[in-house]
């Protein structure tokens, strides 16, 4: 893939067609999409900026926040989760372990973005605030991280719908980022419980790596990536001490070898490259295998048809006994990390929509939300990935920061501290496009490949994304340490855990943060909502109940010579004589008793009956009408409860 | 029983002011999704200046109390008599579905032409009033749901307890209106 007139070869497999999922093009064709993508928010500039400071600072000093500041060193660089407004509490409930660990680990320097110092999200017609907004409102500008302000590791807590991709990418600059986001609180509970438990217990993994290399007959990307990054990388890690790698590389990287190599004891840390699944928007496979790893059982692009699952590794495929405690898991392939809902490449005007919403892909939440022992992060890419992240032009293969970013995670660096090479590479090439398109902004002729170049390692590179908390890192065996990978217990967590149970297990005493004030609140009413909730449903219950009561109407008329003997006893009257009956369902039997008085109607009665039947009947309606109103108003705040 | 329009009138008006409780209730959880900045200016303000939270279980209580009692206090049958001229006329209402009337065998047809209608009249308004107690407890199901997601969100929890409050007092006359048309 070099010279001007190569075509561009793109990563991402469509599962629908089984095609590319962006064809290939010429560099000339795909400069001008580039060209005509300029900035269009108003906070981009400001990012820009930012990124040349960050480029500045990396090129002059070192990867770490401020001078002085060890990222290996939670009670230094601190440690901050943020939630995003109005989030649910039962949330932060399973995270509890988690959170008390952090708080423990990073003292003083631990923070937690809730209630009013919480992500604010945007509504109908406007975006969520932007990671500068986020940073002044707590307290912090642009520039190095100063831990006592804002700590630098920071996880996000929250679907990227919610709390969107392109504000992880901004905060992601300077501070190390990760996020998690399950469809679940039992995922949630099941993740804070594997990071405990591997920094706090006995996990003592060997430090054995794998090198996952796909390369599709017939497909230039995959060949690509397995000639210039995982073969590399593979002789690479062969290398580094203590180490062995395992590589499946030529025809080796297959989805069986994968499950095998997952279900029988995952390397400490796992690399694969190969394309990710894509599928159309809103396809009903989208959610579940977008980002799944094409593995060498796709017989390249001759394949026709749709591609079907034996031929990729979902987040499906991972087993319930797969034995993942403590991996980290690196994915090269398209949207492996996640999917935003709209496209980072768009001709003119506004982004398409790629998917109905923003999510997480499914591989990496199962991986680490597993719950006999997750994997503690998956590194992985948003949106597509492309081979300008390891391949420059003239230049040739570049792996230099990916082998940067792995040795640091080898020798036991966290998640987030080992990617701010990545980062670093996104403030440089940003930098450098910004530049170029100004350039062209004012009549410069340029090589349309050199735009296309950078644009794609710009957005290649800043969409690499931890699954996970940013601050967890391999727990190796030390010297003379048995080796250990324990099974943890799987935990039971209510779904929805009562308002009850959550005042009863957050923590009485707020932490640093002001943004606690609000959880403390809640606390304190948190009893009486869950009263309130139990009242509307026992009001539920009544009235469905008359609701079912009220489906017929029966009416009875009779004569006595003396009403005071009548008596009533058990729905049944005593002492005075049946005359007419009319029994009235309403699904339409009826049933009806005339009375005679010699040998004909006895009018007057049937006349005194027959009104009061249509009063009765009058009323049964009625009701149902109310009670069927009333439950349909009550259900929707019901069912929201 | 003897049902009035006065009686009536109360069922309904306080349907509709438990209504009215429902719907700020509502409306306050709805809007602190919209505009997060303006919610929490706003929330900001009202947290450092109040602490409203000393007695919302007290208040919570009541309701639970209130609504039990409404629903405890609802007869399921209503016996009503009608007298004129001499004759008397009983109906018993089961609410569940059974309606029996005892007529003098002695009456005549004109005078239970006079009689059957005012007593029809009064069985109307029976049915009338339970509609609206049914219509009414509706409401307090409808206020007591918007009123819970509301305490669970700290931007509209002190909405959330001012309507409780109202609900409170509503409730209280509702339990006084069913036992006086009991």
């Amino acid at each position: 893939m070099s010279g001007s007139d190569a075509l561009l070869t793109f990563n991402g497999i469509n599962g629908s067609t089984g095609r590319y999922d962006v064809e290939p093009m010429a560099a000339e064709d795909f400069s001008r999409i580039v060209l005509g993508t300029g900035p269009a928010r108003p906070d981009e500039k400001a990012h820009l900026e930012e990124l040349e400071r960050r480029r500045k600072r990396d090129t002059e000093a070192h990867y770490a926040p401020k001078e002085g500041i060890d990222p290996k060193k939670l009670e230094q660089t601190g440690w901050g989760v943020i939630f995003a407004f109005g989030a649910d509490p039962a949330v932060y409930e399973a995270l509890t372990p988690l959170l008390k660990l952090r708080k423990q680990q990073a003292g003083d320097r631990y923070r937690e973005y809730v209630g009013p110092t919480a992500y604010r999200c945007g509504s109908a017609g406007s975006p969520g605030e932007s990671k500068q907004n986020f940073l002044m409102r707590n307290g912090a500008g642009p520039g190095p991280v100063d831990p006592l302000i804002v700590p630098y590791y920071l996880l996000i807590v929250g679907d990227p719908d919610t709390i969107p991709f392109r504000f992880q990418y901004q905060l992601d600059v300077q501070y190390a980022v990760g996020r998690i986001h399950f469809d679940s609180i039992a995922d949630y509970a099941a993740y804070a419980q594997s990071v405990v438990a591997a920094e706090t217990g006995t996990l003592a993994l060997a430090k054995r790596a794998a090198i996952f290399g796909v390369s599709n007959d017939g497909d230039a990307a995959t060949k690509l990536s397995h000639d210039e990054l995982a073969q590399p990388l593979a002789e690479w890690a062969a290398t580094q001490a203590g180490w062995t790698v395992d590589k499946y590389v030529n025809g080796d990287a297959t989805k069986a070898r994968l499950a095998s190599l997952l279900g029988d004891g995952a390397p400490a840390f796992l690399f694969t490259a190969s394309h990710g699944m894509c599928y159309n928007n809103g396809d009903i496979r989208q959610q579940a295998a977008q980002g799944a790893l094409l593995c060498q059982d796709w017989p390249g692009p001759s394949y026709q048809g749709a591609i079907p699952d034996g031929f990729f590794f979902s987040g499906d495929d991972v087993a319930s006994d797969a034995k993942v405690f403590g991996t980290i898991a690196m994915h090269f392939a398209c949207f492996g990390a996640g999917t935003p809902q709209l496209s980072d490449y768009s001709v003119s005007g506004a982004p398409p929509a790629i998917a109905p919403k923003s999510f997480l892909g499914r591989l990496p939440q199962r991986l680490i939300a597993h719950p006999r022992g997750g994997a503690l992060a998956v590194i992985g890419h948003v949106e597509r990935a492309w081979g300008c992240s390891f391949h420059w032009d003239r230049a040739g293969s570049q792996t230099e920061v990916f082998k940067s970013a792995i040795k640091r995670l080898l020798e036991g660096h966290p998640v987030g501290s080992a990617l701010e090479y990545f980062n670093g590479r996104y403030a440089e090439l940003s930098s450098d496009l910004s530049t170029t398109l100004e350039d062209v902004k004012f009549g410069a002729a340029v090589d349309p490949y050199l735009i296309s170049g950078l644009w794609t390692a710009n957005n290649d590179a800043r969409s690499y994304s931890v699954v996970g908390d940013p601050a967890v890192r391999l727990m190796l065996v030390h010297d003379l340490e048995p080796v250990h990978r324990p099974v943890l217990e799987v935990i039971s967590v209510p779904e929805t855990a009562s308002p009850s149970q959550q005042a009863s297990q957050l923590p009485a005493t707020p932490p640093i943060n002001a943004g606690l004030v609000d959880y403390g609140v809640i606390d304190s009413v948190r009893g009486a909502a869950a009263s309130l909730q139990d009242a509307a449903q026992k009001i539920g219950a009544w009235l469905a109940d008359s609701f079912q009561t009220v489906t017929s109407v029966h009416v009875s008329t009779y004569v006595s010579d003396s009403l005071k003997d009548v008596q009533y006893v058990n729905g049944v009257l005593t002492g005075a004589e049946l005359r007419a009956v009319t029994i009235a369902n309403l699904d339409g039997n009826t049933v009806v008793c005339v009375p005679e008085q010699d040998g004909k109607v006895d009018d007057a009665l049937w006349k005194i009956h027959s009104d009061t039947f249509d009063k009765a009947l009058a009323n049964r309606v009625e009701l149902l009408k109310t009670a069927a109103s009333a439950i349909a108003s009550l259900v929707p705040g019901v069912k929201a409860l | 029983m003897s049902v009035s329009d006065s009686h009536l009138d109360t069922i309904r008006q306080l349907r509709a002011e438990i209504e009215g409780i429902d719907r700020v209730a509502r409306n306050s959880a709805a809007g602190a999704g919209l505009g997060p900045d303006a919610g929490l200016s706003y929330s900001f303000g009202l947290f450092s200046s109040i602490s409203p939270f000393s007695n919302a279980e007290q208040t919570v209580a009541e309701i639970v109390s209130s609504v039990r009692a409404v629903l405890g206090k609802l007869a399921p049958v209503a016996t009503i008599e009608t007298s004129g001229d001499g004759m008397t006329v009983r109906t018993v209402v089961q609410y569940a579905g059974g309606t029996a009337s005892v007529w003098s065998d002695a009456t005549s047809f004109e005078l239970a032409t006079v009689v059957a209608g005012a007593h029809l009249e009064s069985l109307g308004k029976t049915y009338a009033l339970r509609a609206a107690f049914v219509g009414a407890i509706g409401a307090v199901g409808g206020a007591l749901a918007s009123i819970s997601l509301a305490v669970a969100n700290p931007l509209t929890v002190l909405h959330a307890l001012a309507s409780a409050k109202a609900l409170k007092l509503a409730l209280e006359r509702l339990v006084a209106a069913v036992e006086a048309a009991a």
